[in-house]
């Protein structure tokens, strides 16, 4: 007896643990109204890149990695000699630049319901069917906002599914209804006893577990991930829909087998995947790609730095700046700062996270659940509850207001409700040509919901509902982190950013991502807000802040996608005035062109309809430095680097850079290898072809097509321009001018940053002075400059 | 005569659209833009003449050219980057130009040919993208349909032209509608069987619904304007069913099942475009049952607004996400359907007050046809859920409500009447319509039910029913459709090869 309880016991564990390892490949993926990009291998990152490369490619065939050929100018035969020396210095291992053919074993996995459906009953669609199935009814069950009818019957996913299951009419798996209606109806009903029984009758090893459950999961990374979103974000704390849905595909492999076991059967090809990676020719193909990947990204970081020493030797002498103009780290500000410094050396911008330290909630009228205007990381602080200034004729506007409320109330209805659309249609269908003709000549007639415009009228602060010291904290560690604890400048600008689109499901993905997907507008106006009222002046002036008393602190919104930046606040006055002629200025040396000529194609991008590619957005982002302005002024970084104000010596405690090594850079990171896995994965952690993009749940999410899995990441028109790829896929470079003692205690300090790094998910380089050192594992390899190769800059 | 001015224009802007210049294909505009002015024009003389039928087609042609235009200029800029841009414009093209000989055909060959050119390129549409798993199976299914509706089709063409020893559709018009014996009651019977089958009505809906694995500017062209064709041909030809009343019951009968049936599943639909696939259906069912009982005003007016509508709806459906704040913000506001029971019985009469009180001005002001009573309930149950009551309405948004519902109908009827001159071929009403009433009064209340989430709406068993459609595409192509479209499918795939080298396209 006791034995068998104790192996009992020790399946239960090593199950257990199969589980939870293969649970953390995934990462959440948030709503179409608050998106954000993510590293999907969030979890895995204790885990080295090269390591989970490799478990990934063994586990479900994909290359995370990406085939892509070496970079497509001649290569250096120099740089590649400097490249493989630091290789080795980094790893201890040799690069392997030889082309290595790919392994002539198929390359992607598949489940045993794939299989049993190749070999056995293809001409039933069995695969397809089993995969529309799974797919429908957890869109039937994530769904709360397009249908209009929910089957609210049950909280588990399971549950949910099993029910759907057994009480439908399963024409389509007419050949295997019977064994599937009685394996279903034998099952337990609690998840984890379900996936025992499961894991027994499929008799795998148990050093398969994980492949197996991983391999399942990642056919459907779409849902999973939104069941991870739930779980971890929104759920009660017994919510466990990612191992409901685990637990749903491991079934359907349990409900199609066919019980053969033998050397022939489907059940051998099947587990016989994952026994052939181990072999030196599989080794030697990943580690060629591998040291591709490293190679294009050395190559880069060579070109960095030459571009970065020049700067060195360029600043000029730090007069005090009149205007100072603070911006989001987005690698879209940077051309744009740049050219606004090339055109006064009296402007100076500063970088820092798009929120400017300020998280808030923003509760529209009737809206429960509010939109955060923060990373999905963080917690915001304040709220902002939205009501209509109060004014003598207030009477009158909330009664106008809420007959608008009614019309608009009448029109949902009947537009929404099947019978009565069936006369709207007749009465007013008429009108929908003039709709048409509207925004075929670009005159958009969708409403853009709580624009920043609108927003930005009223004023921020009467709004909103925080305690006092919170925001002063706030405030505080504002104007440390941007070096602004003494102002000199007359007025310090707030550059919030976001993005224009028409018909663009993916709209939020262009806007700032510190700000959960919105425009940083809001929090701009917000902080300048606060900064502009005498009282919280007084309070920051008596704690040592320098704020002299004409300084006046403005608002502005940059539009990326059309290359804008427009005052949100004092734009009245003369000095408002000259600012805002500076920023047309500026607008128009980035387009190049003439002020007509580049409002037309401005249009193109941001009012038409029919545009997939209103911007490019974060394409080609590889770097993030951490330095002062004056080190990179001037530097031509073509939009790929992610720029952080940082000042070593007021930074005595080292708090402002742990700050910034603990959210901006993870927040770049996570950027970084979204695109990254777009680029290389993208039928994993791509949308597709924005043709077919199909919106679930209001904004759970998009369908590529009628059904399927949820589609998460980029769609493939925001990395492709139709010729080409446009987006490299390289790991983001992180520069930091700092004293390498310090860097190296904040890393070892946090468990965190020491797997990123001695990971190889980020590479860390410290900037002194004219020299350059990588971090790894503890010590400082020098990152040696190749002068003898010359490139065109 | 019209028909070969605007042929021309349209072989142009063909021609125009095989040029390897992608400039040149973007000229092809032009052509397309005089063809539209061109049917304006012919239009506003058949207005000014009074031409009942030469009003209708040339209100249905300018429809479709502006909305292949609309199709045109969006899908040039949504297409950009894909290597099969040119061979759509050339596709739609096509389209536009076999509708156009469509509608103005005399003869009965070419108003045969030209519907099956229709379905073979709209087989076409479907296959834009052949890598995608799912397109072969949904193309099959349309294959499938298409060649049922237009053998039924053919067969009641040929009869009636060897009844009637004539070919031209005038003439036939003409001996129908004096008298229709049971022989032309058979081929006319086939001839609606066809009409049903290539509406998508239920049960032959399922392909119309899956028609999202191409491009959003088909599935728009595809709902708003080649489902449509139906119902354009049935008021085409309105002469030929004056006289068959049991035909007429027949297809409102299948046009209202499929009406009820479909308004209940759209309402669990749980993406924005498959929503809108299923709205197709109820409306196309609408459309026939409104034809069937010779409402044909309300038929035309249906054709073009809903044309429209779908057309914007499907292009613009990528800003459902935009939508979502606002939809929130409105049901924090008003929350859900209240479950007070009064609320669905008010809203009817009010609105049957509205109907009775605008019908009673209008006729006797300003002389205008006045509606039955029972069409006027049948209209009153249709819209009445507009003002059903709100969880926290008060006094004052009621009350704007129902001022709205107020201009709505008044507008609704006084287009109704101006276009009631239009259609002279009137037909008797029969009693079908008091029975469906009562089935109509049932499917309101049930809709009431679901939205205010009482009672049977929480039933998991029937959720799951109507989530499914009801099975009734699942036993179509399940049962007969794909068992006995296996002997076909190779026609199908050599079909569309020998189109696809005609038209230039991609590999």
């Amino acid at each position: 007896m006791k034995p068998h309880s104790e192996s009992l016991k020790l399946t239960e564990e090593t199950l257990s643990i199969s589980i939870k390892e293969s649970l953390s490949c995934i990462a959440p993926q948030w709503s179409l109204t608050q998106q954000i990009a993510v590293n999907p291998f969030w979890h895995k990152t204790h885990q080295s890149f090269k390591a989970w490369t490799e478990e990934l490619y063994g586990t479900t065939g994909h290359l995370l990695t990406g085939e892509h050929p070496l970079i497509s100018q001649p290569i250096d035969s120099a740089l590649l000699e400097t490249a493989r020396v630091h290789y080795h210095r980094l790893y201890n291992k040799e690069a392997q630049f030889v082309a290595e053919p790919s392994p002539s074993s198929v390359s992607i996995k598949k489940t045993l319901y794939h299989l049993m459906d190749e070999r056995k009953y293809q001409q039933h669609h069995l695969h397809e069917a089993i995969r529309l199935h799974i797919s429908q009814t957890t869109a039937a069950f994530a769904d709360k906002q397009q249908s209009q009818w929910h089957d609210n019957s049950s909280k588990s996913l399971f549950t949910f599914w099993r029910n759907h299951l057994d009480q439908r009419w399963n024409l389509e798996f007419h050949a295997l209804h019977q064994q599937i209606t009685e394996r279903l109806k034998a099952l337990p009903e609690e998840v984890n006893e379900v996936i025992l029984v499961v894991v027994k009758a499929l008799e795998l090893s148990p050093k398969q577990w994980q492949n197996w459950f991983q391999l399942n999961l990642f056919t459907f990374p779409g849902w999973a991930s939104w069941c991870a979103y739930q779980d971890q974000y929104k759920g009660e704390s017994s919510h466990q829909l990612l191992l409901d849905l685990l637990a749903i595909t491991l079934v359907w492999d349990y409900l199609v087998d066919d019980g053969e076991r033998h050397p022939q059967s489907v059940w051998y090809q099947w587990q016989l995947q994952w026994q052939s990676v181990d072999n030196p020719t599989t080794q030697r193909y990943l580690d060629f790609h591998y040291s591709q990947l490293y190679f294009k990204e050395y190559a880069y970081q060579q070109s960095l730095i030459r571009t970065l020493s020049q700067s060195y030797h360029s600043t000029e002498q730090e007069s005090g700046p009149h205007t100072q103009l603070i911006f989001c780290i987005d690698v879209r500000s940077e051309p744009m700062r740049r050219a606004l410094e090339e055109m006064d050396p009296g402007i100076h911008t500063i970088g820092f996270a798009g929120f400017f330290g300020l998280p808030v909630t923003y509760h529209a009228i009737g809206d429960i659940e509010g939109i955060n205007y923060c990373h999905g990381l963080l917690q915001p602080i304040a709220t902002i509850r939205q009501n209509k200034a109060v004014s003598s004729r207030a009477w009158l506007k909330r009664m106008r207001e809420r007959i608008n409320t009614a019309i608009k109330v009448y029109q949902e209805q009947i537009k929404s409700h099947p019978f009565t659309s069936l006369l709207w249609v007749e009465g007013v269908g008429l009108g929908y040509a003039v709709s048409l003709l509207a925004n075929l000549f670009k005159h958009p007639t969708a409403k853009i919901p709580f624009s920043y415009k609108e927003i930005a009228k009223e004023s921020l602060l009467k709004q909103l509902v925080a305690d006092e010291e919170s925001q002063l904290t706030a405030l505080k560690n504002f104007l440390v982190a941007t070096g602004l604890k003494v102002i000199n400048a007359q007025q310090v600008v707030i550059v919030g950013h976001g993005a224009q689109s028409v018909n663009n499901p993916y709209l939020h993905a262009l806007d700032c991502g510190a700000c959960g997907g919105q425009s940083g507008a809001l929090n701009a106006k917000l902080v300048a807000e606060m900064l502009n009222t005498p009282a919280y002046r007084q309070k920051l002036i008596q704690q040592g802040f320098v704020i002299p008393q004409d300084t006046r602190f403005i608002a502005a919104h940059h539009n990326t996608t059309a290359q804008v930046i427009e005052l949100l606040s004092g734009e009245e006055d003369e000095a408002g005035k000259r600012l805002q002629q500076v920023f047309d200025q500026a607008a128009q040396l980035l387009n190049g062109g003439q002020g007509i000529d580049a409002s037309q194609t401005h249009r193109e991008k941001t009012h038409n309809w029919a545009q997939v590619r209103p911007e490019w957005g974060l394409i080609n982002n590889a770097a993030m430095i951490v330095a002062p302005r004056a080190r990179t002024r001037g530097c031509d970084l073509q939009a790929r680097v992610f720029l952080h104000e940082y000042e070593a010596k007021q930074d005595t405690d080292l708090s402002q850079l742990e700050q910034i090594l603990l959210a901006p850079m993870i927040v770049a990171h996570w950027i970084n290898m979204s695109y990254f896995t777009s680029r290389t994965l993208p039928t994993l952690f791509g949308s597709g072809n924005k043709l077919l993009h199909n919106v679930v749940g209001g904004d759970v999410g998009v369908f590529e097509g009628n059904s399927g899995d949820l589609r998460i990441g980029l769609a493939k028109q925001s990395l492709h321009d139709g010729q080409t790829w446009l987006h490299e896929a390289q790991r983001l470079t992180v520069i930091i001018d700092a004293p390498q003692n310090n860097i190296a205690h904040l890393i070892q300090k946090h468990a965190l940053l020491r797997s990123l790094i001695d990971g190889g998910w980020i590479h860390l380089l410290s900037w002194q002075g004219e020299s350059f050192y990588q971090y790894k594992y503890a010590s400082w390899i020098p990152f040696t400059k190749n002068e003898t190769h010359r490139r065109e800059s | 005569m019209e028909l070969i001015a605007l042929l021309c224009l349209h072989a142009l802007a063909l021609i125009l659209s095989y040029s390897r210049e992608e400039a040149m294909v973007k000229r092809a505009l032009w052509p397309l833009l005089m063809a539209l002015l061109l049917d304006t024009l012919f239009l506003f003389k058949a207005v000014v003449h009074q031409e009942a039928s030469l009003i209708l087609s040339f209100a249905l042609i300018t429809l479709v050219e502006f909305l292949t235009l609309v199709v045109f200029t969006f899908a040039w800029d949504y297409l950009a980057g894909e290597k099969n841009r040119t061979y759509f414009l050339r596709l739609i093209l096509s389209v536009l130009a076999s509708v156009v000989i469509l509608l103005l055909s005399q003869s009965l060959i070419t108003l045969y040919l030209s519907w099956c050119v229709i379905g073979l390129l709209v087989n076409k549409l479907l296959l834009f993208y052949p890598e995608r798993p799912h397109t072969h199976a949904i193309a099959h299914k349309h294959f499938f349909n298409e060649l049922i509706a237009n053998s039924l089709m053919g067969v009641g063409f040929i009869m009636l032209a060897v009844h009637f020893s004539t070919l031209s559709i005038p003439q036939i018009s003409g001996y129908l509608s004096t008298v229709t014996d049971t022989y032309s009651s058979v081929a006319l019977l086939f001839i609606v069987l066809a009409f049903l089958i290539k509406t998508a009505l239920m049960p032959f809906h399922g392909w119309l619904i899956q028609v999202m694995e191409v491009p959003t500017p088909v599935s728009a062209l595809m709902h708003a304007g080649i489902v449509n064709l139906s119902g354009m041909v049935w008021l085409r030809l309105s002469p030929w069913w004056e006289h068959s009343p049991y035909l007429r019951d027949f297809v409102a009968l299948v046009a209202f099942m499929s009406l009820l049936l479909s308004s209940i599943v759209m309402l669990t639909r749980v993406s924005i475009k498959v929503r809108l696939a299923w709205s197709t259906t109820a409306q196309m069912s609408f459309l026939l049952f409104e034809c069937a009982q010779g409402w044909y005003e309300m038929a035309f007016i249906h054709l073009v607004g809903h044309s429209l509508y779908k057309a914007q709806a499907f292009l613009l459906s990528g800003n459902r996400v935009n939508e979502q704040p606002l939809k929130k913000q409105i049901k924090g506001i008003m929350g859900y359907v209240s479950s007070s029971f009064y609320s669905p019985l008010i809203s009817l009469f009010i609105s049957f007050a509205l109907f009775v009180l605008f019908n009673q001005l209008l006729n006797t002001h300003f002389g205008f046809y006045s509606l039955p009573i029972d069409q006027m309930v049948f209209l009153s149950l249709l819209i009445a859920p507009a003002l059903w009551l709100m969880q926290k309405d008060q006094v004052l948004s009621v009350g704007v409500r129902v001022v709205m519902q107020g201009l709505f109908i008044l507008i609704f009827m006084l287009l109704h009447s101006l276009l009631h001159p239009l259609f002279t071929h009137q037909v008797n009403p029969t009693n079908l319509l008091d029975y469906l009433l009562l089935a109509l009064l049932l499917t309101y209340i049930v809709h009431w039910l679901i939205l205010s989430k009482q009672y049977l709406a929480r039933s998991s068993t029937l959720n799951s029913l109507a989530y499914e459609g009801f099975y009734l595409d699942a036993l179509w192509t399940y049962s007969i459709q794909r068992p006995l479209s296996r002997f076909i499918q190779q026609y199908n795939h050599q079909l569309s090869t020998f189109l696809g080298k005609l038209l230039h396209e991609a590999p």
